[in-house]
């Protein structure tokens, strides 16, 4: 029988085998949260927030045996030279025979000796190991996540029947029936619910296998503007998170949502709205279609995609995202991470509500282009589908006249309520168009997300009008958040790869303890041997540390504008609080 | 999150960085800070080496590398101070007071101003009668924007551009508990302007312009304008100067102390909080429900101010904003403003 107990690593030593032993005492610290008051206008209380956690500090006792005195100074020797390195790693196992290892990255440590004279009389040393250590542990593994080939979704229901779906949470009277070949709920949005709400929900019951396809796509429309929630298997306390929302034509919203990696099939759920009290006697939830997909549609065309990840762990982990593809260079590449949630996907042109009539051209990024001149290019996004904070707003453009050189762009993210815009504030960007008739990505400017307060009837106003002489069309814009999101630009060439011009690999390297800055590189063999980092002037934007997030999952948005279906892969080491649990 | 370029190349990749410390002035970037390594040496970590700011992909922030010492602490100045030790010169060579004739001497006939571009016609006329030995080329830019009511300042693209002061608020501090840190003083107080200035024989002359409700109200308080970089020049223009620094300035109260708000404390007029690395100077604040006695027969719940100077460290969720007019009151702020007078 194998032998059950707590081993202790300390880069290549093994403290729990002779000569070393770890007697009782060992403190593996706490990670100390970094924590400010935000001022607030609250009278009780203050509001806080975490800005970060710092390192913690590990003491392990350890004891040095030896057959003689000379023995024990060489393998004090050994502790020393593990000591004594800038950057080390510390393995821990709780020694049931189940339990996996928990990895702390570790900083030089201190070593001190206990002096007491009976030690030396019986062959022992004591010391106590003193060192920080980064404050997540991680897994001995790197969890690499591999590319998918998207398939494009499939219906689970087609909503031209209502067996299997009920409206049990609304208000008295709710009627379930199909009304152009969607399943409609009509209520009666004055009459509130014993929950105390206005609004109804629709239940369906009826299994969908979720072992492969995790995304379940809901098509739905609301006469009432409401907000919207999703709750699955009965379990009336967490609503899944919302990880993309797209309009799908018709007043119809598709709104995804991602099932746990552990949960292999969906018995039943409830999609519901929620409003104010509204005078409509009957009002109505529509679900056209339930869909299911092993991975996110494109948006536009196969250069624009999406990959939902949900990281193992327990803490927030940086990880690398890789973008390749096995033949063509990338062109301008852009990776975007964001926590998934509220159906936040940065591309605007979904939401183009008015302008300048788009051609459809499949050789962009968002399947069309359009002239930015005489009349608004003008967007509409529900108010709660972008995150609040900091975000940018980016474009994709080029001259269409042979002009070279300034120009520029007006533009106003505002807020639209019923057709009526409050906010009057445009600026304008110029920048400098490299060459004639040749597309190029620029940020146009900051803003503040949401402009104003909006209720849910309101809209994120996006308005781009060129301002200079020269003519430009646009083929996509972005809004990129920048609160939480991490914001990649880099130019990788496009065309046929070869180091120097094209590149058909990016690596996005997190920061690491080796790394504080992270990585970007570039490269065109597929074991990646041939990656260095790319000139300066090639980045856009350097931010290089990409975050997935457990709790919800991370969106990774990717744009390459060399090739269609980029291959997005990621790598992390899982990261917990104490105690690795995979 | 920011980055910074050093010569071109991200700084991320020159070696381990701590957070920015961005401040914008009066005329636009103004200071840039940031901590490595004791130990790094890298050929572009030098004075002079130009400094460019990014938060995310949108540059926010232009200067030239001060040489660093050895603790580990880099800094840049702003880029307008490449215009503060030079003369205005034509593209002949020939002292002048002609904006527009100086900019395209520095700017396109030597590289005096690397990288600088004039967008609009500033003002192409000679400002002074003649020459002024003494007259640097951010003294004219002063000059001619006192005159004229106007503000001067040089963007992170390194466009030099004069304008007005902004009139709207881009940001409000919606709580007057918040917006109370600002003290008012008097040391910048002034109802009226005594100018002195050459007549076309040399001779020191004075005109006198001010605010008769000011003096009404508040009492008359003069205060007295040098003039000599006119060089010859009559009443009329002396009183027009005048005029100009009036509108400016205001005859009213200055401030004795800054503003350190928190995140949350300043919002957008929509009512979002506003992200605090989207706070730059010249633009206006609007302290609402702090009251503003400082016009005369005026009463306002809300106080508009326009910021002079901003200061921000990358990730922390306060910022430092003092209003122009604002008075030194402690020594740091002292020394530095003896420094930019003399």
């Amino acid at each position: 029988m194998t032998d059950l107990y707590p081993t202790f690593r300390f880069g290549s030593l093994e403290l729990t085998q002779y000569p070393f032993a770890v007697p009782f005492g060992r403190d593996f610290g706490n990670p100390k949260g970094l924590v400010t008051e935000v001022i607030s206008a609250l009278t009780e209380g203050s509001l806080t927030q975490r800005t970060g956690t710092e390192n913690r500090e590990v003491t392990i006792p350890v004891m040095v045996m030896g057959a003689d005195l000379l023995e024990l100074a060489e393998s004090e020797a050994m502790l020393v030279a593990e000591a004594q390195k800038e950057r080390n790693e510390f393995a821990f196992n709780p020694g049931d025979g189940i339990a996996v290892d928990s990895v702390y990255d570790t900083y030089a440590a201190d070593l001190a000796q206990e002096h007491d004279d009976n030690h030396d009389i019986n062959f022992v040393r004591i010391y106590s190991l003193t060192f920080a250590a980064y404050p997540w542990p991680r897994s001995s593994d790197k969890v690499i996540t591999p590319a998918v080939g998207i398939v494009a979704p499939t219906a689970v229901d087609s909503g031209s029947s209502t067996s299997g779906w009920s409206a049990t949470e609304g208000p008295t009277g709710t009627t379930v029936t199909v009304v152009s070949g969607a399943v409609t709920a009509t209520y009666n949005a004055a009459t509130v619910r014993s929950s105390g709400y206005y609004g109804t929900s629709l239940t369906r019951a009826g299994s969908i296998d979720t072992s492969v396809n995790k995304l379940i796509g809901i098509d739905w429309k609301s006469s009432v503007p409401a907000v919207h929630s999703l709750n699955m298997n009965g379990n009336p306390f967490a609503n899944e998170v919302e990880v993309r929302r797209e309009p799908i034509g018709s007043g119809y919203t598709r709104s995804w949502y991602r099932v746990a990696d552990s949960v292999s099939s969906v018995s039943t759920f409830r999609f519901g709205i929620v409003h104010p009290k509204n005078s409509s006697a009957s009002a109505t939830l529509s679900v056209d279609q339930v869909v299911q997909a092993n991975a996110l549609p494109v948006t536009g065309t196969a250069r624009q995609i999406t990959r939902i990840i949900q990281p193992g762990g327990s803490i927030t982990a940086e990880g690398d995202v890789i973008v390749q593809h096995a033949t063509a260079g990338l062109g301008q590449t852009i990776v975007f991470s964001h926590p998934a949630g509220g159906g936040y996907s940065p591309p605007l042109r979904q939401w183009r509500s008015d302008g300048p009539t788009p051609v459809a051209d499949s050789a962009t990024v968002s399947g069309f282009r359009n002239s930015l001149a005489t009349t608004r290019t003008l967007f509409k996004i529900p108010f709660d589908a972008l995150p609040q904070g900091d975000a940018q707003l980016w474009v994709r453009v080029r001259q269409t006249t042979g002009f070279a050189g300034t120009v520029g762009i007006g533009y106003g993210v505002g807020s639209d309520m019923n057709g009526y815009v409050p906010d009057a504030e445009e600026s304008e960007t110029r920048f400098l168009i490299p060459d004639a008739n040749i597309w190029t990505i620029v940020p146009l400017g900051r803003v503040t997300l949401p402009p104003r307060t909006l209720g849910p009837a309101g809209f994120v106003r996006v308005a781009l009008l060129r301002s200079t002489v020269h003519d430009l069309e646009l083929d996509e814009a972005w809004l990129f958040a920048m609160d939480r999101g991490r914001l990649t630009v880099v130019d990788c060439g496009a065309g046929t790869p070869a180091t120097g011009t094209a590149h058909n690999r990016l690596v996005v390297s997190a920061p690491s303890l080796e790394r504080p800055f992270g990585d970007l590189v570039v490269g065109t063999a597929a074991d990646l041997s041939d990656t260095y980092a790319p000139q300066d002037s090639k980045i856009t934007c350097p931010q290089v540390g990409h975050r997935f997030n457990p709790d919800g999952g991370s969106a990774i948005f990717t744009v390459t504008t060399g090739t269609t279906d980029a291959q997005v892969s990621l790598e992390h080491y899982p990261r917990w609080h104490t105690n690795a649990a995979s | 999150m920011l980055s910074a370029k050093v010569g071109g190349k991200w700084l991320g990749t020159i070696g381990a960085h701590g957070p920015i410390t961005v401040e914008y002035g009066r005329h636009g970037s103004e200071l840039a800070s940031w901590e490595m390594s004791t130990t790094i040496q890298h050929p572009l970590l030098r004075g002079n080496v130009p400094v460019e700011i990014y938060d995310g992909g949108i540059r926010i922030w232009s200067g030239t590398m001060i040489e660093p010492n050895d603790a580990g602490e880099f800094s840049a100045r702003g880029i307008w101070y490449q215009a503060a030790g030079l003369y205005p010169v034509d593209y002949l060579g020939n002292l002048t007071t002609n904006i527009d004739a100086a900019l395209y001497g520095s700017i396109i006939q030597r590289p005096e101003l690397p990288g600088w571009s004039q967008p609009v016609s500033i003002n192409n006329a000679e400002w002074a009668s003649s020459t002024n030995a003494d007259m640097r080329l951010t003294d004219l830019f002063d000059n001619f924007a006192n005159e004229n009511a106007l503000e001067w300042w040089v963007t992170p693209d390194k466009a030099i551009l004069f304008g007005v002061a902004p009139t709207t608020p881009s940001w409000v501090v919606p709580h007057a508990v918040a917006g109370q840190g600002l003290v008012p003083s008097e040391d910048e107080f002034f109802t009226h302007l005594i100018g002195r200035y050459l007549d076309a024989a040399g001779d020191y002359q004075t005109v006198t312009v001010g605010s008769a409700e000011a003096e009404a109200v508040f009492g008359r308080r003069s205060k007295m304008v040098d003039l000599t970089d006119l060089s010859n020049t009559d009443a009329t223009r002396a009183s027009n100067v005048l005029t100009g620094m009036l509108l400016k300035s205001g005859a009213r109260m200055g401030w004795g102390e800054g503003l350190e708000l928190g995140y949350g404390q300043i919002v957008t007029p929509g009512g979002t909080a506003a992200p605090l690395n989207q706070i730059t100077s010249l633009q206006m604040v609007r302290l609402a429900g702090v009251v503003d006695a400082s016009k005369p027969y005026i009463f306002r719940t809300y106080c508009d101010i326009v910021l002079e100077s901003v200061r921000y460290t990358d990730g922390e969720r306060s910022i430092s904003l003092k209003p122009i007019g604002y008075a030194p009151r402690n020594f740091e702020d002292n020394l530095r403003a003896a420094i930019d007078a003399a």
